[in-house]
């Protein structure tokens, strides 16, 4: 009765949605304000059905309503109400409703703040915004099989058997009958990784929708000047900050719950959220030279095109199993409808592009190639680089059983040999750009700014080279070839800090020098009154950080894999600390929560002879899904992590099978995607300068349409 | 009934004691001792996982994958070269069971396609700046004078303070 209820306001959201779309259309063509209006209550109506939809699909799944389909496939009696409620976004059904929901709220959101400020951007906004919310209702409303029967008289039935199947796509669909017990979630997903990594995602991949609506907008009532770049600025960097704590949420949990030690494995999911995370930070970047300078305007209209196709591709990746199989796609209508719609999207902006390509000239041309225009022209590059072959080793087992018929796997060993090169020079690009100034530079003062940058990473470069823990791998088999790449990478790193500590540095003595403020004052005020480059330095600073970690797992990870008597112990030599030995002492037995059962071991840790401590790697046993799971064990330091899993064991424990890895410099990625978060909501932070631009643009925009109407 | 399974059995020795012969005589490693799990970690991180999606077959926790490791212990307890596994479980079950696809007829595009693309990148680049530098513009850019570049740092953290003190 009640998911009835649900069902309904899921219908009606998914025709309002439509209607706003059509009349915020219609009222801009024919100067109707009253349609305008409509269309915007329209939003904010949409926004509050999906809201009720999400609201009583909670509690469906919170009373266990097992009729509903959804709430049998993805909960069971047994587990905790917490878990039930995060169930919502734990299947199919209910993800594409979560994210729906989140897509209405942010598009009521984007009509509300910008309603006094951009009117003229207003109708357009709504069309792009609800016409992908529509597309999106349209896969769980089961609009879809209203063309089944159509389509079998045409005679396609298979096409006609996919849409019909669509019916219980909604997260509302009711069995005939009511199951006893539902299924109940996938135990990797029971860790809170999984409960927050989901929404995070969402809500970037929904954030990126704003900035395209309002660029698309702009393109089309011409208004191509300073303001729709301005008002998305935030909206852009809330997107990329939601999108980046996911991917980074994403890579903890990884780490934390699949147990192989690793935290990224370029799987097609993984590189779904990645991809749009590229073009987006291009995107952000190659902004900048648009408000500075004028310049890029169409690359920028391209760059935002491609990130929101990308967010749709990459829900598609993630929802339609294409990756795993060609088959699997072709066995849902989802696959199909996703596909189609990119394309459509697609082709609809190149066209406008075309369309307005006269309205986007750039102002200014390039001066020199010595010049932070250049370097961020080469930064674009780099990241549409990474991103091309990301995308290209995610769709090549498609192409290659499409086209040639071999099924192939491409792994992590293509993403990181092409893509490790190419992160590397990113980080270059990074390295110099502060130091770049716009337009042009004379050489020697470049050489000045860059004289001890360059000092401190040579000498980095070269210091390590000579330090015998750095020579050792040099001499290991298989890693002679990696040590000059890798203490050149270090350099480099080396390089980056110290130009951010220098710019810091300049920007607390000009301070200190104009009001003579001491230095905390300086740099507190600094920071506060320029979030925006600060907080950018702070970013570099954080991926300066995360690409240390990234090194030592990728170059110096120790690994082995060990079967122990109880009382026998086996040792790991880290290439940082020291020597850990690590002693079986036996298996233990718990109770973690009602129906999951413990089994873990008891080891000993010691290093260079001193105790580090007790470790209990273990295997968690899910009796309603008969599933075990392996529960990783570390010991952490700011120098590594020993990580120890437990891989098995006979005779009741009598022995056990153990693979332990030393991750050297791990947990600086953690760390420093700490920092890069931080430096990303301060760049959020709004500032008073920050509205005034705004304001201003806002007015001058006004004028131009009072002259041309 | 017997009869046949004696001559079966000799067969089988002797084809054995022959096989072990062989191998011995070009594989000096044939006579090494087990190898070692890291040894068959080794090998089976280049293979991927034939039943699930995404996981190599060392960090694999399921029964076939188990299987796979020991049936590469044994290759390695017979002296075959990792190369010489790849292609024993790629003739086998598929390519599509390596971490990387082979290099070789339409496989090879996972490589060059991306190296097209980055020299045409490349490209794009060299040929946008020469154009956009040569271009005349219509504001003329006056050059900076050489020390102007502090003078412009300082005045944009001036400009900073004074529009925030405002």
């Amino acid at each position: 009765m009640i998911a009835d209820l649900g069902y309904v306001a899921l219908l009606l959201a998914f025709v309002l949605s439509i209607f706003a779309a059509l009349a915020a259309w219609l009222g801009e063509r024919h100067r109707i304000i009253e349609l305008v209006f409509s269309a915007r209550n329209g939003v904010l109506a949409v926004a509050g059905l999906l809201t009720l939809a999400v609201l009583i699909e909670l509690f469906l799944l919170l009373n266990s309503d097992f009729r509903v389909m959804y709430v049998a496939q993805v909960t069971n009696r047994a587990m905790p109400a917490f878990f039930k409620l995060t169930a919502l976004w734990g299947g199919q059904a209910g993800s594409l409703l979560f994210w729906s929901w989140l897509m209405a709220l942010f598009a009521a959101a984007a009509v509300l703040s910008g309603w006094q400020r951009t009117r003229i951007l207003m109708p357009k906004v709504i069309v792009v915004t609800q016409l992908t919310l529509a597309f999106f209702l349209s896969l769980i409303s089961g609009v879809w099989a209203l063309l089944a029967s159509p389509l079998e008289a045409l005679g396609m039935t298979t096409g006609a058997a996919l849409m019909a199947e669509m019916e219980t796509l909604t997260p509302f669909y009711q069995l005939a009958f009511t199951p006893v017990d539902g299924n109940g979630l996938n135990p990797l997903l029971r860790h809170w990784g999984m409960i927050v990594h989901p929404p995070l995602l969402y809500l970037g991949f929904v954030g990126f929708v704003i900035p395209f609506a309002f660029a698309v907008a702009a393109l089309s009532t011409r208004q191509t000047g300073d303001l729709w770049i301005r008002v998305i600025r935030r909206w852009t960097l809330v997107a990329w900050l939601f999108l980046s704590m996911g991917l980074l949420v994403g890579m903890w949990w990884a780490y934390g719950v699949l147990g192989w030690g690793g935290y990224w494995g370029w799987d097609p999911v993984e590189n779904a959220a990645l991809m749009p995370w590229l073009t987006g930070t291009a995107f952000l970047h190659s902004v900048i030279i648009q408000e500075r300078r004028g310049m890029f305007k169409v690359w920028n209209m391209v760059l935002i095109m491609i990130t929101y196709s990308l967010v749709i591709f990459g829900t598609f990746l993630t929802r339609s199993g294409v990756v795993s199989s060609v088959h699997a796609f072709a066995q849902s209508g989802v696959g199909p409808l996703f596909l189609g719609f990119v394309g459509a999207t697609l082709i609809v902006s190149v066209v406008l592009l075309f369309l307005r390509l006269d309205s986007l000239r750039s102002e200014h041309a390039l001066d020199s190639l010595v010049s932070r225009e250049a370097i961020f022209l080469l930064n674009n590059l780099l990241f549409l680089a990474i991103f091309f072959v990301t995308f290209w080793g995610t769709i090549f087992p498609v192409v290659s059983e499409l086209l040639a018929g071999q099924k192939a796997i491409v792994g992590p060993p293509f993403f990181n040999q092409v893509n490790g090169p190419l992160f590397a020079l990113l980080v270059l690009t990074m390295g110099i750009a502060p130091l770049m100034p716009w337009r042009r530079t004379s050489p020697a003062k470049l050489a000045r700014l860059l004289a001890w940058p360059v000092l401190a990473g040579l000498a980095t470069t070269l210091g390590l080279l000579v330090t015998p823990a750095m020579r050792q791998f040099a001499v290991l088999p298989g890693t002679s070839l990696r040590i000059v790449p890798v203490t050149a990478f270090y350099g480099l790193l080396v390089f980056t800090l110290v130009v951010i500590g220098q710019e810091f540095w300049r920007g607390i003595r000009t301070r200190r020098r104009a009001i003579g403020e001491t230095y905390w004052t300086a740099l507190l005020n600094l920071v506060r009154y320029n979030r925006r480059r600060y907080g950018g330095y702070l970013v570099h600073l954080g991926v300066v950080m995360i690409a240390l970690g990234v090194i030592g797992t990728n170059f110096f990870k120790v690994e082995t894999q060990r079967n122990l008597a109880q009382g026998e112990s086996f040792t790991i030599a880290s290439p940082l600390t020291g020597t850990y030995t690590v002693t079986y002492e036996g298996l233990s037995a718990s109770i973690v929560a009602e129906d999951v059962r413990r089994t873990a071991a008891v080891l000993k840790i010691t290093r260079e002879g001193q105790l580090v401590g007790m470790l209990q790697p273990g295997q968690d046993f899910f009796i309603a899904q008969e599933q075990a799971m392996t529960t990783p064990a570390m010991y952490h330091s700011l120098a590594e992590d020993l990580y120890i899993i437990l891989a098995g064991w006979e005779n009741g424990g009598a022995t056990a099978t153990f693979k332990a890895y030393v991750e050297p410099l791990i947990n600086w990625l953690w760390i420093g995607g700490l920092v890069f978060i931080l430096g990303t909501a301060m760049a959020v932070w709004p500032t008073p300068v920050e509205e005034r631009r705004i304001a201003m643009a806002t007015s001058a925009s006004g004028r131009v349409v009072t002259a041309r109407s | 009934m017997f009869g046949v399974l004696r001559v079966a059995l000799r067969c089988l020795a002797f084809s054995s004691l022959w096989v072990v012969l062989a191998l011995a005589w070009d594989a000096p490693g044939m006579f090494a001792q087990t190898p070692s799990p890291d040894e068959i970690n080794r090998v089976a991180k280049m293979l991927s996982c034939p039943t699930c999606a995404g996981i190599n077959v060392a960090d694999c926790p399921t029964e076939t994958c188990a299987q796979w490791r020991a049936k590469i212990g044994e290759l390695l307890a017979e002296g075959k070269t990792d190369q010489e596994i790849l292609e024993y479980f790629a003739a086998r079950y598929g390519d599509h069971v390596l971490q990387v696809p082979p290099t070789r007829g339409f496989f090879l595009g996972v490589w060059i396609v991306p190296i097209i693309a980055i020299l045409a990148g490349l490209g794009t680049f060299g040929y946008l700046a020469h154009r956009w530098t040569k271009r005349p513009t219509a504001i003329e850019s006056p050059a900076v004078p050489s020390d102007a570049v502090e003078d412009e740092y300082v005045k944009r953290v001036e400009q900073e303070l004074q529009s925030w003190q405002k």
